[in-house]
């Protein structure tokens, strides 16, 4: 896989107008994801209710991969589950692990798979989905460096 | 053109493509394209003269040193020694007791830490490095403080990425007992005033450790010039093997201080009630050193000599001022690391585009650089970046890889914008 389906035109879009870019005040539930290896740090922000996420948000500095994955992420959690939550987030490690995903599940972060033919980024387009992780875990930072 | 440009471009004996022709790695395609490298702080490539002299090692002579009477084992030795030789020349030491073989840079500076800092410091004390230095040339001594109670203590650099001198000056005291400092910066290029700061620490009978890791493959390093006790090279960096290093210290220093590792080679004699120790440079080099590294660094350091370090700083000062510029073109790109007196390194960030994104796309283009904190964080924090994209050269880049270089990074900003 190349390049340019790397930093395909949905990736890219999320990256230039992420969206659910704010800091969420007050949170139920939040966590700083950082791997200062790569430079990248962003802030997780959720609020849950009865079992259910209500609305998702993150800020940081990150690359585009990062970014993009925390904007496609927040997104999708909107109306999910806490368990469906954790499940998809095993689930999109498994996609860029070229391990089998529920593709239905993942529906809507799925233009991130290109990431898998780039070993050095799957820890960038991991770190939002630990950083969700680490805050319903009440755990307040999480980093992805190997 | 600059001043550094117009010299460089009269240097007419630098046959860059000769140069070039001595390192097989640099005709490998990345992506189908020319790679061009430019990563040569975090790890030279290695001339043919280095692959050689570890293949014949390994072929013809392999057998452990100072250990065997047979004619291998001494023909081993031979070239072993030849290379602390070599490499006794090549930094100016006085003699080859002076020159420690280690893992690393890294080990040199954990060494002097642990056998010579260690048992001369306690709370009061202090230990002062600069604001720019490697990882490497801070955790040793935290760990120090850690033991001893002693404070570390570090001199402000500049936005530019420059020593404040002044403040230097009046940081220095009695209670001052090491100062460890970074001869050229791996993150920001700049090189520091080794030879002044040596010369103030030396009013306040402080010693000094420089960290040459980055100095040794573009100066010309002379430890006598500088005044320093303690020298680390590292060999990877200067293209030679990895996993080999050197340390320099002065040999009254070295002969005072306790073993750092225990083991073979470093002992006299041995009884299980007390053991007496070898003499310099045998004292710190327990166990079975990497013999094939120790030569392949003497070759390699024998290679720069004959290169000549004063062309090779001529044309890489041109090579510098030539990116430089030619980055400067770009719309939004920032230098990190604007000192007077560089070498080698162009560290640099674009507006609203991650280092990592750029690393990515221009690696499509062969382009090799690193991006991140470079191993050194305090530094990029203070100047307000938590990573940069960082092109290094060595003396086998041209001006061509430079342009390559730059409409790499400019398709990177047309992409990602």
């Amino acid at each position: 896989m190349g390049l340019d389906q790397l930093y395909q035109q949905t990736v890219l879009a999320h990256n230039r107008e992420p969206q659910n870019f704010y800091e969420m005040k007050p949170a139920t539930h939040t966590a700083l994801g950082n791997n200062a290896l790569c430079g990248d740090e962003l802030r997780v922000y959720l609020e849950v209710d009865k079992g259910k996420i209500i609305s998702a948000s993150f800020q940081g500095e990150a690359c585009a991969i990062a970014t993009a994955s925390a904007s496609m992420m927040t997104e999708w959690l909107v109306g999910r589950t806490l368990t469906e939550a954790r499940i998809a987030a095993a689930d999109f490690e498994n996609m860029l692990y070229s391990r089998p995903f529920n593709h239905k599940l993942l529906a809507g972060t799925v233009s991130l798979e290109p990431v898998k033919a780039f070993p050095s980024r799957i820890k960038s387009a991991t770190l939002c989905w630990h950083a969700m992780c680490a805050a319903l875990d009440g755990v307040e930072e999480v980093t992805t460096e190997e | 053109m600059s001043q550094a440009e117009l010299k460089s471009s009269a240097t007419s004996d630098w046959n860059a493509a000769a140069i070039r022709d001595r390192f097989p790695i640099l005709k490998k395609e990345v992506h189908g394209k020319p790679l061009v490298y430019l990563d040569t702080a975090a790890s030279a490539q290695r001339p043919d003269v280095v692959i050689d002299a570890v293949t014949n090692f390994y072929t013809n002579y392999n057998a452990n040193v100072h250990r065997g009477v047979h004619t291998l084992s001494q023909e081993a030795t031979d070239l072993w020694e030849a290379a602390r030789k070599t490499l006794r020349r090549f930094i100016g030491a006085t003699n080859c007791k002076e020159i420690i073989f280690t893992r690393g840079m890294t080990e040199g500076v954990n060494l002097v830490a642990q056998s010579f800092v260690r048992p001369r410091v306690g709370p009061g004390d202090k230990i002062m490095i600069t604001a720019m230095e490697h990882h490497s040339n801070i955790v040793p001594w935290q760990l120090v403080c850690e033991q001893t109670g002693a404070e570390l203590v570090v001199i402000p650099v500049s936005q530019q990425g420059e020593v404040e001198l002044d403040a230097f000056a009046g940081m220095l005291d009695e209670r001052v007992k090491m100062l460890a400092v970074m001869h050229v910066s791996n993150a920001l290029g700049t090189i520091n005033p080794v030879v002044e700061m040596t010369r103030m620490a030396k009013s306040f009978d402080i010693p000094v450790l420089i960290d040459g890791a980055q100095a040794t493959p573009h100066l010309d390093v002379d430890v006598q010039a500088i005044g320093c006790d303690f020298y680390c090279v590292s060999g990877h960096k200067m293209y030679g093997p990895t996993g080999i290093g050197v340390l320099y210290g002065r040999e009254e220093l070295l002969e005072a201080m306790p073993p750092y590792h225990g083991g073979g080679e470093m002992i006299r004699t041995v009884t299980f009630e007390k053991s007496t120790w070898n003499d310099l440079p045998a004292k710190f080099e327990a166990g079975t050193p990497n013999i094939a590294g120790g030569i392949g660094l003497g070759a390699a350091a024998r290679f720069i000599e004959e290169v000549g370090k004063k062309k090779i700083r001529t044309y890489e000062s041109g090579l510098l001022a030539y990116g430089t510029r030619r980055l400067l073109e770009i719309d939004g790109l920032r230098i990190v690391g604007t000192a007077a007196n560089k070498a080698s390194v162009m560290s640099f960030v674009v507006d609203g585009i991650h280092p990592h994104d750029i690393g990515t796309i221009i690696d499509h283009a062969g382009v090799a650089i690193r991006t991140g904190h470079h191993c050194a964080m305090p530094i990029l924090k203070q100047l307000g970046v938590a990573g940069t994209a960082r092109a290094s050269l060595g003396m086998y880049n041209t001006r061509e890889e430079i342009d390559v270089l730059i409409s790499a990074v400019e398709k990177a900003c047309l992409m990602l914008r």
